[in-house]
């Protein structure tokens, strides 16, 4: 079987669609059809840190081989009850003037920048990182890449200059004590620039950018974790829009640090709700039919003042409008024949991967909402999946709710 | 004999428990003996992971912290609530030595120990609960107390910005391993959020025993923008120091073993540093017969090399900047829009509006103040110019630097490297600002 797409991101004129899928990822373009560009393959080996550990030490012996009888360094092999590494392009980003497109790869935990040409790629650099990054911004200048781990920090790469950095010597340009799960670059309209950071527990952070050092404030609504923040564009440097592990999304004047909306979405996900949405057992009620869901991806419909919110293993996604003043409407649910694993948006369109049997990618106009498949997109995926292994396992948003005991 | 000692801490707990439930948040009207802890009972191992998902409580936001519960002898009757703020935070108070002994000194203030270990709280919880009960004819140890948190996580959501005059960080865990050096309790990027609950001059006090992490908290003090050491003779004259030195248990403990104890303590900042390349405030005066004015040096930096600056005036709210390099000249007009149509204060973006400029793209933010109008101004003053005050609180800062480097390079598109001259993406970003 093909493995789904797991990540998939549009330009905003909508002819370019770039996809991953395990540690590959697909450039294509539409000109009458779509037509497969350009891909890349991320090929390094997937037990780089190990590697690169056995050849620094296997370097030291060299050097230090004269001096006694030490034994050579062993070729590191994971034990047998080593837990499987799931390799993934986990996050795919355009820069603001859609010039450059930047990969997270779990391999090396690099960030690997490109430059596109219309729909080819050309590597310009790929910077490992001493964690697993998660989320990527650029600055409003696309002057560098802003892009944050799981171990919480953020680090800034810029973006065109060759010099790479050893993985240990990356200073970090601010902190969490937690997972973060989205970085982003925003103006306040006054011509400062400032970076958010939202994090595994319900923290969004404001900070100041280049300068993150200083906070300006925290948005405090969130009980769960937040798992997407978006700036919607027409709401002219405004408002964000917030959700993930609560049932209801949150829209902020983040200016003045005020919740400017809440809106609950429970009642419009309830008909979607399965049996993939049971609270595992330890944490279930007597009857067992405690459910939850999650946001996992906020999508803008810049052309429409509108966004799609997707969700966790559902085969639905709502279309909610946002007013400049930040107020939240739900206008409509739409279902999907199979679970939404993500989505992008163009001016036109609307993609969806979907985790189906055959023809995972879908395309809906935004007016009427009715969908297409693109066959001849995903009859470009060669990259194989072995089903025994649940490898959807790792993009399941709903695994950062935290469940503590103790 | 291990399961035997171990029940019998833990009735000793429990025992404890039924009584802490009862008194954690009383008043003591009521004449009651509660003998103070003993802490062999409530003895658990010194280290906790600070990334773990603990089952803690902790408010939503610093507005919706019931603080009452904590401080009940500072509760206003009127509105259930405290008549101030907690305002000196020991993170880390361990078995609350420090907070015991702080608490007299400052017997105005509130006083917070923050402790992530369960057990211990609970000792800290049953220590002032024994001291309040000892002492409530005078009402001592009202001002203190103490709160299992996970401060590294959560600490903003105890605190507002600027609440804290005092933190202490006293004998942390040293985390010796190379890979653990982000579980310290003070790193660079943990000491922002610091910055953030500490008012302007605000004091951050440390302590350790260990010389290797005091060289770690003093280098990383060092580093952070917001944060300047206090002198030796300001350590020496504190009287916080002393009772840091003297009063925790680890403190004692490394005085016993006749061990060194290295202090370090650093003040906020007066004020938050002035963003990065950004000019300050340039005063000019509206002289119509000149129109002309050339911004201060602070402006000149951005356009390095041998540019000049100068900003007209051809109307009261358009500016026009013009730049002219060795290389070649370029010009933007800069419409300064009034917000609201009110010619006091016009405060409003610019735009480049030339788009097939090739020399910079000045698409950048004015503030343009009137600070003076001559219409209001001293009659007996012979010059009647309006005086202006022009900010530019960001010139949006790379679009500016672009055109420098692009000015400076002679490169009349940006096509060649990289960043272009006139990135759409930003004229398009700004035009959605505008």
């Amino acid at each position: 079987m093909k493995h789904p797409f797991q990540k998939v991101l549009l330009n905003e004129k909508g002819d370019l669609l770039f996809a991953g899928a395990g540690q590959k990822l697909f450039v294509f373009q539409r000109r009458e059809n779509w037509q497969l560009t350009d891909s890349w393959l991320d090929t390094v080996d997937h037990n780089y840190a190990l590697i690169k550990e056995y050849e620094a030490r296997s370097r030291k012996f060299e050097q230090e081989a004269a001096a006694g009888d030490r034994k050579p360094p062993k070729v590191p092999t994971p034990g047998p009850g080593a837990p499987p590494k799931l390799c993934y392009i986990r996050d795919i980003h355009l820069s603001r003037n859609e010039k450059y497109l930047i990969l997270t790869t779990d391999t090396d935990k690099a960030v690997v920048v490109f430059e596109l040409n219309g729909g080819s790629l050309r590597q310009i650099k790929r910077q490992p990182l001493p964690k697993r990054p998660c989320a990527v911004s650029t600055s409003l200048d696309d002057s560098t890449v802003v892009v944050g781990d799981k171990f919480g920090d953020v680090y800034c790469i810029d973006m065109l200059s060759a010099e790479i950095k050893d993985e240990k010597d990356m200073v970090p340009v601010l902190g969490h004590v937690s997972m973060l799960t989205g970085v982003l670059n925003v103006s306040d309209g006054a011509g400062n620039e400032l970076v958010v950071t939202t994090d595994r527990d319900e923290h969004i952070r404001l900070s100041r950018f280049p300068q993150s050092y200083i906070i300006e404030r925290w948005l405090f609504e969130h009980e769960e974790f937040v798992a997407s923040i978006v700036a919607p564009r027409w709401c002219r440097d405004r408002v964000l829009v917030s959700g993930g592990g609560d049932p209801f999304l949150c829209s902020w004047h983040w200016q003045e640090g005020v919740l400017a909306d809440k809106l609950d979405l429970s009642a419009a996900v309830e008909p979607y709700l399965t049996e993939e949405h049971l609270v595992p057992s330890r944490f279930q009620n007597e009857a067992g039919d405690l459910k939850e869901f999650t946001v996992s991806q906020l999508v803008e419909l810049p052309s429409q003042n509108r966004l799609v919110v997707l969700f966790d293993k559902m085969s639905a996604f709502l279309v909610v409008s946002v007013a400049e003043d930040g107020k939240l409407a739900l206008e409509r649910t739409v279902a999907v024949a199979s679970p939404v694993i993500c989505g992008a948006a163009s001016a036109l369109s609307l993609v969806l991967s979907v985790r189906g049997a055959e023809n995972c990618l879908l395309e809906y106009t935004l007016e009427s909402w009715t969908c297409v498949e693109l066959r001849e997109v995903y009859g470009c995926n060669d990259v194989e999946w072995d089903e025994k292994g649940d490898l959807f396992a790792s993009f399941s948003v709903n695994q950062l709710r935290k469940r503590s005991e103790h | 004999m291990m399961s035997d000692s171990l029940s019998k801490r833990k009735q000793y707990r429990e025992a404890k428990e039924e009584t802490r439930k009862v008194l954690k948040h009383a008043r003591f009207e009521d004449s009651q003996e509660v003998s103070l802890p003993k802490k062999r009972f409530y003895r658990q191992r010194a280290h906790s992971n600070p990334f773990s998902d603990h089952k803690l409580e902790y408010p939503k936001s610093p507005d919706s912290m019931d603080w009452s519960k904590y401080y009940p002898g500072f509760v206003d009757s009127d509105t259930g609530k405290l008549d101030r703020k907690v305002e000196i935070a020991d993170i880390g108070c361990g078995f609350g030595g420090l907070l015991v002994d702080l608490a007299p000194h400052f017997p105005d203030s509130l006083i917070l120990g923050m402790e992530i270990r369960v057990q211990v709280t609970q000792y800290v919880e049953d220590r002032i609960i024994a001291l309040r009960v000892k002492h409530k004819d005078t009402n001592e140890y009202q001002n203190i107390s103490v709160i299992r948190a996970n401060a590294m996580k959560f600490l903003p959501n105890f605190f507002h910005k600027g609440q804290l005059s005092k933190m202490f960080f006293c004998f942390p865990d040293p985390h010796f391993k190379q890979r653990k050096h982000k579980a310290r309790i003070i790193t660079k990027t943990l000491l922002s959020e610091y910055a953030y609950v500490l008012r302007e001059g605000g004091v951050v006090y440390t302590i350790t025993d260990v010389k290797d992490l005091h060289e770690w908290m003093v280098s990383h003090l060092d580093e952070h923008p917001l944060f300047e050491r206090l002198s030796k003779e300001w350590e020496d004259q504190d009287p916080c120091v002393a009772i840091m030195r003297e009063s925790t248990e680890e403190g004692k403990k490394v005085a016993r073993n006749n061990g060194d104890k290295f202090v370090a303590c650093y003040r906020r900042s007066l004020v938050d540093p002035k963003p990065e390349r950004l000019p300050e405030c340039v005063e000019y005066t509206d002289d119509l017969s000149s129109k002309m004015l050339s911004i201060s040096s602070r402006l000149r930096p951005l356009v390095s090399g041998n540019t000049s600056h100068t900003v007209t005036t051809e109307m009261k709210h358009e500016v026009a900047w013009m730049s002219s390099g060795g290389t070649g000249l370029s010009r933007q007009h800069l419409n300064v829009q009034p917000a609201d149509g009110a010619p006091t204060a016009a405060e409003e973006r610019v735009v480049d509006h030339d788009e097939n400029n090739n020399h910079g793209s000045a698409i950048g933010c004015l503030r343009l103040t009137k600070v003076r109008d001559c219409t209001q101004a001293d009659p007996h003053n012979q010059s009647s110019h309006d005086q202006y005050r022009l900010a530019a609180p960001c010139l949006c800062q790379i679009p500016w630097r672009n055109a420098a480097e692009n000015i400076q390079n002679g490169i009349d598109t940006g096509e060649q490297d990289g960043i272009s001259a006139n990135p759409a993406g930003m004229l398009k970003h700004q035009r959605s600002v505008i």
